[in-house]
């Protein structure tokens, strides 16, 4: 943000200073470190000492009039990743800056982009892509200033930066989109709006120089990848015009970054990563509510935890941020800190929250109000993780792990004045990725870990974006029949081959001469969404004045749409009287209802291809102390395969069958109804889990027991994987059986629940080792005697051997050798023996439903 | 490769989940915690994509409404078209050599005496200018005159409009200085032959004095404007006059709300207007498959889109001669205009207001009395007429007039929300105006009426305000000053 280093940063940092001598993080950190009671919560502290910058002198190719207004506002020289990125820029590199918030990265962009302003005279154009609407409309004020800066001392023709979104009033679109120098706008307006009207964006395209890209690391998972696609479309467009724009791109600090800029933008990037931003020094310390009952692993709350400790953190000669995962739990902090305003030397008034739903105005005001110091504590979501301006706080509080080191690492960059100190405190929640976190804090200031999942190849997601992409403008094939001579797809394998399918089997397209012509009547982009099929949600609508109530994936509408089912909305009951499955709606009536419903759902996976595989021998590492063998068993002999990890595609058949009432509280089954509805089913890619038959049976996996143990290893695999695979737990689906119809043997299948998949079960494979380590972890560092909500789950759930049985896995599976990748033995079952659940027979092996409650 | 491809194509059709019913699926966004945007985007896209469906669900039935379904019969007798129909199959197409390519299409010459429901072409030659101008309120148009005009419809794959959607016919007549009219139809045969058909059109366009279209302003206009800018070409619409009926015909016709034909869509409006009655029409929103049909080697349906396109051209013509005649209420030979001439004289007032012509507006027939008309559109041309006369300076004949309005009002057993404004509005203007010559009393023995008249109907917000804004004017004037120094 280039206002950190204007003339309010200094301000700021006049602030930081209190009248009375001690500065006041460093004054909380000697009480958290010197009382007890926060002693023997804050399992971890972290230091880094204060950090001087590196500078470099402006690029002797910046125009002097640009390099005066950079001084007009406080910078006197560049940070040396700063020039670098400029000077790469203006090279001609596509460039990706992944350096913390806050070190200055709008500068890395907004120079170059200036600098060709000047040296066309204007004739440049560039085009911004926000992932919000806030923060574009938020960086238009930015570059307007320095635009008239510009014009102040030049006295030449002004440069325009316009925001382009659903606000935008169509009066003013006509004026922005011939004379809009820098065009500032989101991924889902260049998708619906500006793409298919390229021909009214003419002047854009003609002298489109540079497309910055912002926040690369929340492109990801299916989102991800359809933003990938979409610039490749624009890129196509560019060409169109005879433009040939680099990427400038800004990313928190993530895994690989490089090959994730790589996947997005089709083509390498110069990276620049080394941030040499000064800095103050920073405390962080990893809180763990205390156990109150060791037996069950029942923790204190972390909301609960927090408002203890904001009588400490907070104060009026200094700002505290608080981040909490949900709306409710803002809503909730923010009282409680209200009412105890007075103890914290606090107005209620200097204690605001902030969430999504407020009006625009509410927040505009809040946030001035963080900027010039009125504002002393706000409780965010992660609404304001993202680079809007409102300076830099003092002390941040993470109520739970945000669930991604990039989003820890951006909420964290949200303290810490120039030349002051700042504390970060993360609350740990009784859930196994924070406890594994309180464990091991060093997972959070080591290298990320997290593998981001982008596959822009996803066949589902290409065939719907090339759609898209043909409305635009036709394809050519070259002389071979491939996409060759395309701007963008040409190296997009099967492009070509969708192309054909969307002219042949889908009708969209008419192939003459060699072209692929958009040939309907319809408005592709409208259909087709970033984020998914979502219109393939169900909206759940009130009965008779249609009003929504809600939304749910098609999969989870499955337990949650079926008639008869209670609906639940901020503890209102609503029952489920009509489900018009093939529109894709449900019908609901407010109803007084003591009880709740839980569907049951029998997951079916059918491999349908094995593509990748590693195993190990039972020779290479005998199982330590295998259970006891029934009387007069023979041992196993140590040959054969120990266990294996695979990768391929499956076909998922969801049914549900029965739903159960059961009454609030007492948790009492007082009835139960029958589901009709058809199957839902699910193409996708997975990663798969086995272990020998006699592996098992020596760890125990056999049996009815073991079988549950087998499946809560698969909960807690799931549960922890966003540690390693930036992903929702929600985004994998589970199934596991103790004998698999396709291996004949326990196996355990994690699936991505999008069709086609993302490529989550690549990055799973790849992380298998790690997780099921971490796993082993999280359940031995447990304090419950047997199984609790932070490890395998509680005993009511697993039974009793239920926590033993999982560490007895966890103990064979993540210990001795690596597995040895192999040759997938198994060929691929051929297409057309998909089976669909109507020849799912009785004895069709089902499993536990694999689906979590809404 | 072969077998590849048709391995790929089975698992799109898997994956694309295509003849289930349900679109291609997929969940949400996975990877990343939903951004939450405190209230703004990434949904809005959403939002305003189910904005932008109803919007182009309402433009569709608009325009679809240009057509009824095919074979569908109509109310009212079933009569045999008056103009040809036997155009020929599409093979009748004619190619010539224009300046950027061939170019295909089909032209008509029609008498002048042709007719076209019971309208003859010819009789667009008495339009007055002045009756477009004021109906249309676009004072440009003064200088049409039928010899000068391009009447322009055209056919297109969709109505979203963008870089996809194609325009494949572009009909355009007009009359030949020697009476005949000619009426062109410009026909794409293929995406390939899209240059020279966008010139020739460009060329034609570009000689009109007038462009006549219908709603072409909202949607014709911009979908040839988007063919244009893609292939490099200026627009010929700058500083054209363009008159689209649309509007002005809707005023005419009772404007907002249904009027007495239901919908404003150029099918019903030539029925009831022209009197002209289409048999087998080809619906218009059938157009875009008939010519993707003929695309792919079956042009069975093109010859209705042919003649859907003609029809339309004509019925701009007869529309353009009836708008025309809007002042005088008569056709040529005297007859009546077909529809309701108090909704007539209410719009042409009502237009005129809007141009702020008040003495024109009362030069227009405002001395005509309608003592049969609906109570509610005859109080609304008083309404109307009264405030012209207190903006010319005839006050007193003005007030009585708006004060009668109030009075006919208050006599109407259960007046409808339109009586109880117009009667509203009329109290309201006359308070104004009383209070304007300082008459204090008049003034708020209207305002009065008017607040009477606002408890039983409440009003806009301008309303409101307005009454409000004289309430504390009335107070000023009529209580008694403090004293100074008090
Ligand atoms: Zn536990």
């Amino acid at each position: 943000m280039i206002a950190g280093n204007g003339p309010e940063a200094s301000l700021k940092a006049a602030l930081g200073k209190t009248k009375r001598g001690t500065k006041p993080v460093e004054r909380i950190v000697a009480e958290l470190k010197r009382e007890a009671r926060w002693r023997e919560r804050i399992v971890h502290w972290h230091e880094t000492p204060e950090r001087h910058g590196r500078q470099k002198d402006f690029p002797a190719r910046m125009a002097p009039e640009l390099i005066e207004v950079l001084r007009q506002r406080g910078v006197e020289s560049l940070r040396a990743h700063q020039a670098t990125a400029i000077e790469a820029a203006l090279d001609g590199q596509d460039v990706l800056v992944a350096t913390p918030t806050a070190s200055g990265k709008t500068v890395c962009y907004t120079v170059p982009v200036l600098q060709r302003l000047l040296e066309t005279n204007g004739q440049a154009r560039a085009l911004f892509l926000y992932p919000t609407k806030a923060l574009a409309q938020d960086q238009t004020v930015g570059l307007t200033a320095m635009i008239e800066g510009l014009g102040r001392q030049q006295g030449n023709q002004a440069f325009h930066a316009f925001t382009y979104d659903g606000d935008t009033p169509p009066s003013v679109r006509r004026t922005l989109r011939d004379r809009g120098h820098m065009v500032l706008t989101n991924p889902w307006m260049l998708h619906q709006g500006i793409l298919p009207n390229h021909s009214k964006w003419a002047e854009l395209f003609k002298g489109l120089e540079y497309i910055i890209v912002d926040e690369v690391h929340s492109l990801s998972g299916v989102f991800g990848s359809s933003v990938a696609n979409v610039l490749r479309r624009l890129v196509r467009i560019a060409a169109h015009y005879g433009a040939h724009p680099r990427f400038l791109a800004s990313s928190a600090t993530v895994r690989e970054p490089a090959a994730h800029a790589e996947r997005l933008f089709g083509r390498k990037v110069t990276v620049v990563d080394e941030d040499a931003s000064p800095a103050g020094k920073r405390y962080f310390a990893v809180y763990n509510p205390p156990l109150l009952n060791p037996v069950a692993g029942l923790r204190a709350s972390a909301l609960e935890e927090a408002r203890k400790v904001a009588k400490v953190i907070c104060g009026s000669d200094h700002q505290t941020i608080f981040f909490c995962g949900r709306r409710t739990a803002v809503e909730v902090l923010t009282r409680y800190l209200k009412e105890g305003a007075k103890d914290m030397g606090l107005k209620p008034s200097e204690i605001r929250g902030y969430r999504g739903g407020y009006l625009p105005n509410m927040r505009r005001e809040i946030e001035a109000g963080l900027k010039d110091g009125s504002v002393k504590v706000v409780i965010s979501t992660n609404a304001l993780e993202l680079g809007i301006d409102i300076g830099a706080l003092d002390v941040a509080v993470l109520v739970g792990y945000p669930g991604s080191q990039a989003s820890f690492w951006q909420r964290a960059g949200r303290v810490g004045r120039r030349g002051g100190p700042s504390l970060v405190l993360q609350l740990a929640r009784s859930e196994p990725t924070d406890q594994y976190l309180a464990a091991h804090p060093e997972y959070l200031f080591a290298a990320p870990r997290e593998r981001l999942g982008l596959d822009p190849d996803n066949l589902v997601l290409l065939s719907e974006q090339l759609k898209c992409a043909a409305f635009e403008l036709p394809f050519q094939r070259a002389e071979d029949g491939t996409l060759a001579g395309d701007p963008a797809f040409g190296q997009v394998p099967d492009a070509a081959e969708v192309l054909s399918y969307l002219a042949e089997e889908s009708g969209f397209l008419m192939e003459r001469e060699r072209t692929f012509f958009w040939m309907a009547d319809a408005y592709p982009a409208q259909d087709v969404s970033l984020a998914g099929g979502d219109l393939d949600n169900v909206l759940i609508l009130e009965q008779g004045s249609e009003r929504a109530l809600g939304e749910t994936d098609r999969e989870s509408s499955l337990v949650t749409c079926h008639e008869g089912a209670i609906y639940q909305v901020q503890g209102v009951t609503w029952r489920i009287e009509t489900f018009d499955h093939k529109n894709r709606r449900a019908y609901a009536k407010q109803v007084e209802s003591d009880y709740y419903t839980e569907a049951q759902t029998d997951t079916d996976v059918r491999v349908l291809r094995l593509e990748e595989c590693s195993r190990r021998d039972r020779a290479d590492y005998p199982v330590a102390q295998p259970m006891p063998l029934p009387e007069g068993a023979d041992a196993f002999d140590q040959v054969g395969e120990d266990t294996s990890v695979w990768r391929g595609e499956v076909h998922v058949t969801t049914v549900a069958t029965l739903y159960k009432k059961i009454r609030f509280y007492t948790k009492e089954n007082v009835g139960a109804g029958e589901i009709h509805l058809p199957p839902e089913e699910l193409d996708t890619e997975a990663f798969m889990l086995t272990l020998s038959s006699e592996t098992a049976a020596e760890l125990g996996a056999s049996s009815a027991d073991g079988g549950t143990a087998w499946h809560a290893l698969g909960e807690l695999m799931r549960s922890t994987a966003p540690l390693f695979v930036r992903c929702q737990p929600s985004d994998l689906g589970l199934s596991t059986q103790v004998r698999s119809t396709h291996f004949g043997r326990p196996t355990l299948v994690l699936y991505d629940r999008v069709q086609g998949g993302v490529g989550l079960s690549d990055l799973l494979l790849a992380a298998q080792r790690e997780l099921l380590a971490a796993c082993l972890d999280v359940v031995q560092r447990c304090a419950c005697e047997r199984g609790c909500p932070a490890c395998v789950g509680p005993v009511e759930e697993v039974g009793a051997e239920g926590k033993a049985g999982v560490l007895r896995l966890l103990e064979h599976l993540s210990k001795g050798p690596a597995l040895e990748p192999c040759e997938p033995a198994e060929l691929d079952a051929p297409e057309d023996e998909v089976i669909s659940a109507k020849d799912l027979g009785p004895e069709g092996h089902v499993t536990r439903g694999a689906l979590l409650p809404e | 490769m072969a077998g590849r491809q048709k391995n790929l194509a089975g698992r799109l059709k898997r994956l694309r989940r295509e003849g289930t019913g349900a679109g291609p699926a997929g969940a949400r966004v996975i990877g990343s915690e939903p951004i939450e945007t405190a209230g703004v985007e990434p949904t809005s896209a959403n939002t305003q994509s189910s904005a932008r469906k109803f919007a182009l669900g309402r433009l569709r039935e608009r325009l679809q409404g240009r057509g009824q379904a095919y074979g569908e019969s109509s109310s009212g007798p079933r009569t045999q078209p008056t103009c040809p129909t036997q155009l020929g199959p599409p093979k009748d197409l004619v190619s010539w050599e224009a300046t950027h390519g061939t170019c295909q299409g089909r032209e008509a010459l029609l008498s002048g005496t042709d007719m076209h429901g019971d309208w003859r072409l010819q009789e667009a030659h008495l339009a007055d200018p002045q009756a477009l101008a004021i109906m249309a309120q676009d004072p440009r148009l003064l200088a049409a005159s039928s010899g000068d005009a391009l009447f322009l419809d055209t056919e297109t794959t969709g109505l979203a409009g963008g870089t996809g959607t194609w325009v494949f016919m572009v009909g355009l007549g007009r009359f030949r200085p020697d009476g005949t009219f000619e009426l062109w139809q410009g026909f794409l045969p293929g995406p390939e032959a899209e240059k020279p058909f966008l010139h020739e059109v460009a060329r034609r366009i570009g000689e009109a004095g007038t462009l006549v279209s219908f709603f072409g302003k909202s949607y014709d206009q911009h979908r040839l404007l988007d063919r244009f800018r893609l292939h490099g070409l200026p627009s010929p619409f700058e500083n054209r006059r363009h008159l689209d009926l649309y509007h002005p015909l809707k005023r005419l016709c009772g404007g907002q709300g249904p009027g007495p034909y239901g919908d404003h869509k150029l099918q019903t409006l030539e029925r009831h207007l022209c009197g002209h009655q289409r048999v087998d029409d080809l619906p218009g929103s059938a157009a875009p498959e008939a010519w993707f049909d003929f695309l792919r080697g079956d042009p069975h349906r093109l010859e209705g889109v042919f003649h859907h396109n003609f029809l339309d051209v004509l019925s701009l013509v007869t529309l353009y001669g009836y708008l025309g005649q809007a002042l005088t209420g008569r056709r040529g030979d005297g007859r009546p205009l077909s529809g309701s001439e108090l909704l007539r004289t209410l719009a042409l007032v009502k237009s005129s207001c809007k141009g702020r012509d008040f003495s024109g507006a009362l030069r227009l027939r405002g001395a005509k009395d309608f003592p049969e008309g609906p109570l509610e559109q005859v109080l609304l041309l008083d309404r109307l007429r009264g405030e012209c006369l207190l903006r010319t300076g005839a006050t007193a004949e003005g007030e009585e007039l708006l004060e009668s309005v109030h009075l006919r009002a208050q006599g109407a057993e259960e007046p409808g929300e339109r009586v109880k404004r117009s009667a509203l509005e009329s109290a309201q203007l006359l308070a104004r105006s009383a209070a304007g010559r300082q008459e204090l009393v008049r003034a708020a023995e209207a305002h009065q009426w008017a607040g009477t008249w606002l408890s039983r109907w409440p009003g806009l917000v301008s309303h409101q305000h307005a009454q409000e804004r004289m309430g504390i004017r009335l107070d000023r004037s009529l209580l008694p000053r403090p004293a100074p120094g008090a």
